[in-house]
């Protein structure tokens, strides 16, 4: 069944971006990308995406500082459902505010494989 | 003056019987008679008559006019004679007035004869009335009767004085004769506390006349010898003079007749029943008032038990010999100036030496310690004390030891030494052990780690220059403080916790916790707090090594955030992989072959299994550096093990292996940190998968007793050879024949089940039989897991 869904994928490393892209694509989802929290946040305000894919370790602003300034954002961002997916821990010094920015879902990417991806982005756009 | 011929005569018959000499005199003045011729023969018989009448008349002039002077004279002598007694001499009249004094009563009296004459007694004795002096005065002067008596007189300042007293009625009224005999009162004293310390002296002390014969004889003296002073005195001295030493009585004598005192002379006596007892006598001449020998006093002490002991002493020496030989290695003799070398018996420790040896100092003493023994030795030979001293010898065996040296000086009965008597023990051993000792103690001192020593209370009695370092505080700041100034506020409920353990004799090992520096600022330390015990075993403080953290603190946690990034940086491209292995054979299978297919599920696996060795790793990291969290809540064990189980399925399946679960239902909920015991179990699981047989059978038991749950895994594959059961919990380590089996173990899995079991309370024990199959069985108590409080998860 073709899925239907904005999905905005915010990495800065281009192969698992691609994988993911491709995947969640090839599910019927309509996906655009960035690659750093700047262009990430950009992409996000402007396009209003129904989920956001975010990662945390990324050049310019990092995934936890762009996720604090788009909950900053009254009209959009403060609600948006966001998982957050990356290779640091949840107990990381570098996420230990994640609670505060009220991610959606936060996945370890070695843990996960594709499928498990794209069943979690499907069970939080029909969870809406 | 003027007394009556009657009085005068009173007391000249007195003064006669007082002072003699001139008393005599007088009494010739008064005695003299007055010879009248009775001459008549006719005219020139009467004219000589006549004559002889005037000069009888002339004669009787003078004669009358001699005695007129006579009596002068008398009257002047008696007064001389009065004047110059030594005797007071007083009158008093019926109405207590002084009617004459002689000079000695104002002497006695220390008033002047105008102060007395005309004046009452009352007057210048206000008390006199109250005295027992006048109840007698009294008596003389109404009942006319005589009184002798001693007296002591209380003068009204106070000074007292005694008085020989005769009081005797005459005309006037009574006449007082008194003589001072304080001076002799005194002496009486004197002699009667030396007559008392005499009498009870434990010393016989027996005085004779230069013939021998005994005039005094105290209670000592009757204790000593049996006879009673009556039986005593008056018998000659001999009579205590065994037969064997009766010439001795005469060269006594003959030296004390030469004024010689012979002192402590120690001899033999014999007492009344015949026993003889040996005496120390002093005897010393016994002199009258000119210096003439007229006697000897002797003082005699019974010594016959200190001689007994001295025999006693003697008839022992070879006992003595046994015992030191029995407690110390080698006994000498040495000379009274210790040239010489009597006799030396080493046993085994020195070299013995039967002949006497004058170079003993080269033979026994290291040369380094020669000239120290000897002033050592010089000094007790100058104050003929014991010598005593730790020094360094050379042992038999030609090695050097050490030696604790003893000697007494032996003294003859003129107090000089005549022989050393030492005793040697062999010390090496315990000087060895002092050494070590010292050795320690230097290590302590030398130490960078804190050691500090407190007692049960927390006062700090030892605190080494680590100490000082680590805390600041100087030996003289902090022993004898408590230890609570170390500790911070927040932690005081420490110390008291571990003195409970320490008190019990456990150790509290690598204990990490803060401590307070001088300057206020908190030190991360690890501490090491070991019972301190005396010799009998008695816990009587407690030591604590403490060291200083703070740097491996920082070291640790650069560490862990390197670890972090690193598995990070890994993770990114296996992830990747991951990823693309998926959607290849997702997405494309019909576009690949079964070898391509089989070779991108080989990537995908080995992929996975690298996944896995990383987060291990991580997961040992956090392990070493106590770092992850243990958060129990309530959980099913069953559902974790299950869930366990699916991970493992494609495994088992592909191993051609079987589970049979034997679960207890009634095992309740649990606390328990999924995360926590889904690594312990998987590790297990892990292991029986990998060591299994083909066709293997993997059994998982989940039960309970009274107190416990446990879970217990067992496989029947390649078991645990027996000498390799001792390491497998160890970090990296695998066994010889599970490096056979499997390659892909990493020595990690068994190190992380026993530390996460360890860590949270329960216990892991395992039983296994080579080729026949291993069982793990991890329990822990009913109240679940202990929670750990840390910054990271576990995977």
């Amino acid at each position: 069944m073709e899925k239907t869904g904005r999905i905005l994928i915010i990495e800065d490393e281009q192969s698992l971006l691609t994988a993911m892209e491709d995947e969640l694509s090839a599910q019927g989802y309509t996906v655009s990308v960035a690659h750093n929290g700047e262009e990430g946040l950009h992409a996000a305000i402007n396009q209003k995406p129904d989920l956001i894919i975010l990662d945390i370790l990324m050049p310019k602003l990092n995934g936890m500082a762009m996720l604090k300034k788009l909950r900053g954002d009254e009209e959009y961002g403060k609600t948006a459902k966001v998982i957050v997916l990356t290779n640091l821990e949840a107990d990381d010094k570098m996420v230990s505010d994640v609670v505060e920015t009220q991610p959606t879902y936060y996945l370890i990417k070695s843990d996960v494989n594709i499928d498990g991806i794209a069943e979690k982005v499907k069970e939080v756009l029909e969870g809406n | 003056m003027t007394l009556s011929e009657e009085t005068k005569h009173y007391i000249v018959e007195k003064l006669s019987s007082l002072t003699p000499i001139f008393a005599r005199a007088s009494i010739g003045d008064f005695s003299q008679d007055i010879d009248i011729p009775d001459e008549d023969d006719g005219f020139m018989e009467l004219y000589a008559g006549i004559q002889v009448m005037l000069d009888v008349i002339r004669q009787k002039i003078a004669i009358l006019e001699e005695e007129v002077t006579e009596r002068k004279k008398i009257d002047e002598r008696l007064q001389h004679v009065l004047d110059n007694m030594i005797e007071g001499f007083q009158i008093i009249d019926f109405d207590w007035r002084y009617l004459y004094v002689n000079t000695a009563v104002t002497l006695q009296t220390q008033k002047l004869k105008e102060d007395l004459l005309g004046h009452t007694m009352m007057e210048l004795y206000p008390d006199i009335e109250k005295t027992e002096l006048f109840t007698y005065l009294k008596r003389t002067m109404e009942q006319r009767s005589a009184h002798q008596m001693e007296n002591e007189f209380v003068f009204p300042d106070g000074h007292t004085g005694w008085f020989e007293l005769r009081i005797e009625p005459i005309t006037e009224g009574i006449f007082i004769l008194s003589l001072d005999i304080t001076q002799r009162k005194k002496q009486q004293e004197e002699l009667q506390r030396i007559v008392s310390i005499v009498e009870s002296t434990e010393d016989a002390v027996i005085g004779k006349d230069l013939n021998g014969i005994i005039t005094n004889w105290n209670p000592a003296a009757e204790r000593l010898y049996g006879y009673s002073q009556q039986e005593a005195v008056g018998k000659p001295i001999t009579i205590i003079f065994p037969p064997d030493k009766k010439e001795e009585f005469e060269s006594i004598m003959s030296r004390i007749r030469k004024g010689e005192k012979i002192d402590h002379f120690e001899t033999k006596r014999i007492a009344k029943e015949g026993k003889v007892i040996d005496v120390s006598v002093t005897v010393s001449p016994i002199k009258d008032g000119k210096d003439v020998i007229i006697g000897a006093s002797s003082i005699g002490r019974n010594i016959t038990d200190s001689k007994k002991a001295e025999r006693t002493l003697r008839e022992s020496e070879e006992h003595f010999r046994a015992l030191v030989n029995a407690t110390s290695s080698v006994i000498y003799r040495m000379s009274p100036d210790w040239s010489e070398m009597r006799e030396l018996q080493g046993k085994k420790f020195l070299a013995n030496t039967g002949e006497p040896l004058r170079n003993w100092l080269e033979k026994y003493i290291h040369p380094k310690d020669q000239q120290h023994v000897m002033s050592v030795i010089n000094e007790a030979i100058k104050t003929k004390s014991i010598f005593q001293l730790e020094h360094q010898v050379k042992q038999a065996d030609g090695t050097l030891g050490w030696t604790f040296s003893r000697a007494i000086p032996i003294l003859n009965n003129e107090g000089e030494i005549v022989e050393w008597f030492g005793a040697a023990s062999d010390i090496t051993e315990r000087k060895k052990q002092e050494e070590e000792l010292s050795r320690l103690a230097a290590i302590v001192e030398s130490s960078d780690d804190a050691i500090i020593g407190k007692t049960l209370d927390g006062i700090i009695t030892t605190w080494n220059k680590g100490a000082e370092n680590l805390y600041g505080y100087t030996e003289e700041e902090i022993v004898g403080k408590p230890n609570n100034m170390l500790i911070p506020q927040d932690r005081s409920n420490e110390w008291s916790e571990f003195i409970d353990k320490i008190s019990k004799g456990e150790t509290i090992k690598n204990f990490e916790t803060v401590r307070l520096h001088k300057d206020g600022r908190s030190i991360d330390v690890s501490i090491t707090f070991s019972p301190i015990k005396d010799g009998s075993g008695t816990i009587t403080g407690c030591s604590a090594i403490v060291r200083d953290i703070t740097e491996r603190k920082k070291i640790d946690s650069m560490k862990n955030e390197f670890v972090a990034l690193a598995s990070h940086q890994l993770k990114t491209p296996l992830t990747s992989i991951k990823w693309y292995s998926e959607l290849l054979l997702k997405h494309h299978d019909q576009h690949l072959s079964e070898k391509q297919k089989e070779y991108l599920h080989e990537i995908h696996k080995s992929n996975k299994r690298m996944i896995y060795l990383i987060n291990s790793l991580l997961n040992v990291s956090r392990i070493d550096l106590g770092t992850f969290i243990v958060s129990p809540v309530p959980s099913q064990l069953t559902q974790i093990i299950d869930e366990v189980l699916e991970e493992f399925a494609v495994q088992i399946t592909e191993h051609n292996m079987h589970v049979e679960k034997q679960y207890d239902h009634n095992v309740p909920t649990i606390l328990l940190d999924a995360n926590v015991m889904r690594i312990i179990v998987s590790n297990l699981i892990l292991n029986a998968i990998r060591y299994s047989i083909d066709h293997g059978v993997i059994t998982i038991q989940i039960s309970k007793d009274d107190q416990r749950v446990h879970i217990a895994i067992k496989d029947n594959g390649i078991g645990i050879p027996l000498g390799e059961r001792e390491k497998i919990f160890k970090k990296f380590s695998r066994a010889d024949n599970a490096m056979m089996q499997n390659t892909d173990g990493s020595g990690l899995g068994l190190y992380m089940v026993k530390s996460l079991v360890d860590q949270t309370g329960g216990t892991v024990i395992f039983t296994s039989e080579e080729n026949k199959g291993t069982e793990f069985v991890v329990s822990f108590p009913l109240s679940g897991m202990k929670e750990k409080i840390g910054t990271r998860q576990l995977h």
